[in-house]
């Protein structure tokens, strides 16, 4: 009998090892683009020799070179500080980044300090997974003393502080000026309705052809893309979605939206419907259509004209305002990337100290420059005037335009992803000729009125 | 004697109990969790309320994306595993003549099998399939211009079908064991009666074979009902275009961590739980008429 009990002492010993094992906090280094950069600091910081040493942990979504930037900004605030180790997360693709964030709220393991659009970091406010900011910001760890009152006010829900602006966007017209003047088509101005798109598709098509580029059109087929049928909606005084999240257009205006790019699309003027569901409506910029040369524009965020430029470096890239309708309304409004902390972060000073630096330093601001619009910090804009590159300078002017015409949003019901798929799946359909127009009006608007709830 | 037969056995269940701890915690309780959540409108970020029957009467009565995701998965498994099991089959017979390089031609047909449901296969698949890839430029030489089989909608599931094909070295090998072990007498006996080549084959191979078609044919239809990973990867996640590959666990994925509605993912979840337990409960009750057992 006695000399059963080293096998019973053994496997409870197991047993032990498994579940600690299993207890451990493992997600510092197993995701997928997390890298950590720890270094070893040769000049201690006074104030930071006290400190416990910190490890958190920063996300954010872009292409590949907002990637190499924010961890080059990162590592310079690492060596400023040298107790704080900063844990990173990116994702190319936007929606990826949504998923994995929210599994990580729901698993109480959320990055401590998360980059969100505009249009959802409100949801996450709602849901208590955000941390309010106003006593970091008047302690002034956070300090957003020199920053625009009205941005400032744009990252607040119901008076409390949420999230601090990287910057400005407004939707624009990006295109390849110089590609356009080649077909003989002049640098599009700041106003220009449907109407002259049309034209200059037929335009640059037909010179295109005579060139010999058979793959190459002025703009990607965006019927499907509810992105800009809303600034069109928006210019005839109607939203795709209503204040209280129901669908704030009728079935005659999705009709005259269809057929004008279906019109264009029978005419050959924008990519076949193959093309558009292999390489359009891009995730980053390095897989668009435009960087491949196949189309010239793109109706998008105009902080994408720096990166777009990065791109296609022997090109001159501009930005316009998007189409407008004859005698319509202005459509115009900001958008933008939002640094915010989670509700539960164990470092929350720390995180605010990652965005303060983001936002406030002079070293950090002449890496990141423009790469979300106009800076909140007026000061900060100031100091990188003169190094603003000329796509910097478009930006700045453009954005300082449409400010003018900006007129705020209605922010995105939780079921928006849902009916927009629904919008693009029924253009899909009219594209590769399964339904009419009519039937795909129809199909979407009875299958939206059971999606919203 | 009953102390001694306890004594016996503690060992044992100490030894399992890690195990059995991780059962419970990985699998039994995350199941059950999942059970609870499908009669609740959890979002993942507040907490879930209880709406009984609503997420599964929505599935069934209101959701066209569900009747699609239904249609899209059950061609796939009602088209692609009987091809697929048809095309191991007969490799397998090939293989069984003891062709020279037996071996070699083996673990070539397996390896696919092997890495084919995995991210880097189905990347490679969409550029085959691609409007620039690879079969286009073969096609080209025959002066066939293709279109981009992955992105046309149509098309789009086919490819997907094909994926599965090329991974039929998995139930060939299963069935190449099976072959080699029906006895060569009744070969010879059958060929001294005259009997030609079909119909040694319908008549001894396929009935000596059934337990093994059954086999594999519950295998197959169980992975199949739960791909995934080629259908997020060609389609880039959307189940498209128009649908026409949204198989039923990406849509359930979709639901569940893009439209932050778990708590209907958790239902659909259940759903394919029941129907994959009734397509299979009918493979086995229909068995019994063409499955033969040599006992």
């Amino acid at each position: 009998m006695k000399r059963h009990y080293w096998k019973i002492a053994l496997t409870i010993s197991l047993v032990l090892v498994l579940l600690t094992a299993c207890g451990g906090n493992n997600n510092a280094g197993n995701d997928k683009g997390t890298e950590s950069a720890v270094t070893t600091p040769t000049t201690e910081k006074v104030e930071d020799a006290k400190q416990e040493p910190v490890e958190i942990t920063v996300s954010w979504w872009g292409g590949d070179p907002r990637h190499k930037l924010y961890n080059e900004i990162l590592d310079n605030f690492e060596k400023k500080h040298p107790y704080i180790t900063v844990l990173r997360e990116f994702n190319n693709d936007i929606n990826q980044y949504y998923d994995k964030l929210t599994t990580q709220i729901a698993g109480n393991n959320a990055p401590d300090a998360i980059i969100l659009q505009e249009s959802r970091f409100p949801i996450f406010a709602e849901r208590d997974a955000l941390l309010p900011l106003d006593d970091l910001v008047a302690s002034g760890v956070l300090d957003l003393s020199k920053h625009d009152p009205n941005v400032v006010d744009s990252g607040k829900l119901d008076g409390v502080q949420y999230a601090v602006a990287q910057g400005n966007i407004a939707l624009g017209t990006i295109y390849n000026e110089s590609l356009l003047g080649k077909y003989g088509i002049d640098p599009v101005p700041l106003n220009w309705t449907w109407d002259n798109f049309k034209d200059m598709s037929q335009k640059f098509r037909e010179a295109a052809l005579a060139d010999g580029q058979k793959e190459l059109w002025l703009s990607e087929d965006f019927g499907g893309w509810a992105g800009t049928f809303h600034p069109w909606l928006r210019q005839n005084g109607k939203s795709f979605f209503t204040d209280d999240g129901k669908i704030g257009f009728d079935e005659a205006d999705m009709k005259a939206w269809f057929t004008m790019w279906d019109d264009l699309r029978k005419k050959d003027l924008v990519p076949t419907p193959i093309l558009m569901v292999e390489m359009g409506h891009y995730k980053t910029q390095e897989v668009s259509l435009m960087v491949a040369n196949k189309v010239a524009m793109y109706f998008t965020a105009s902080n994408q004209l720096q990166i777009f430029q990065g791109f296609l470096k022997d090109d001159v890239m501009s930005l316009s305002r998007i189409p407008q309708i004859e005698g319509g309304q202005d459509s115009e409004y900001l958008v933008g990337a939002y640094f915010t902390i989670y509700s539960k972060s164990k470092n929350p000073k720390e995180a605010a100290m990652v965005i303060d630096y983001f936002g406030n330093d002079p070293e950090a601001i002449d890496l990141f420059m423009m790469q979300q619009g106009p800076l909140p910090n007026k000061e900060m804009q100031a100091h990188i005037d003169p190094l603003l590159t000329e796509s910097d300078k478009k930006v700045v002017s453009y954005v300082t335009e449409a400010s003018k015409y900006a007129s705020p949003n209605v922010l995105p019901p939780v079921y928006q992803p849902d009916v927009f798929t629904l919008f693009k799946s029924n253009y899909e359909a009219v594209s590769f000729d399964k339904k009419s127009i009519d039937e795909a009006v129809s199909d979407f608007f009875s299958e939206a009125a059971r999606l919203i709830k | 004697m009953h102390g001694k037969v306890w004594r016996r056995n503690v060992t044992g269940y100490l030894f399992l109990a890690p195990w059995f701890v991780g059962l419970l915690v990985f699998t039994a309780i995350p199941v059950g969790a999942s059970l609870y959540i499908s009669f609740t409108n959890y979002d993942v970020l507040t907490t879930p309320e209880w709406i009984g029957w609503l997420n599964y009467h929505n599935m069934i009565f209101q959701d066209s994306n569900f009747i699609d995701s239904l249609k899209v998965t059950l061609i796939y498994v009602f088209l692609g595993v009987p091809l697929e099991l048809i095309f191991a089959l007969a490799l397998a017979l090939f293989l069984l003549k003891g062709i020279k390089g037996l071996t070699v031609y083996r673990a070539i047909f397996y390896v696919p099998s092997l890495i084919g449901g995995s991210v880097a296969i189905a990347i490679l698949w969409k550029q085959v399939f691609g409007a620039k890839g690879m079969l286009n430029s073969v096609l080209a030489v025959f002066g066939i211009e293709g279109t981009s089989w992955i992105a046309h909608p149509d098309y789009a599931l086919y490819t997907l079908i094909l994926l599965k094909l090329w991974q039929f070295g998995s139930p060939m090998i299963i069935f190449l064991a099976g072959l080699k072990q029906i006895p060569i007498e009744l070969y010879e006996a059958a060929s001294i009666d005259g009997a030609g080549k079909i119909s040694r084959f319908s008549r001894i191979t396929l009935p000596l074979l059934t337990p093994i078609v059954f086999f594999n044919l519950i295998m197959q239809i169980i992975g199949s009902f739960q791909a995934f990973t080629p259908a997020y990867i060609i389609s880039d996640g959307s189940g498209g275009p128009m649908n026409a590959t949204l198989f039923y666990t990406l849509y359930l994925y979709k639901k569940g961590f893009a439209s932050l509605d778990m708590g209907y993912a958790a239902a659909l979840a259940w759903t394919l739980l029941l129907i994959i337990a009734t397509v299979t409960a009918l493979v086995f009750l229909t068995s019994k008429k063409w499955v033969y057992y040599d006992n």
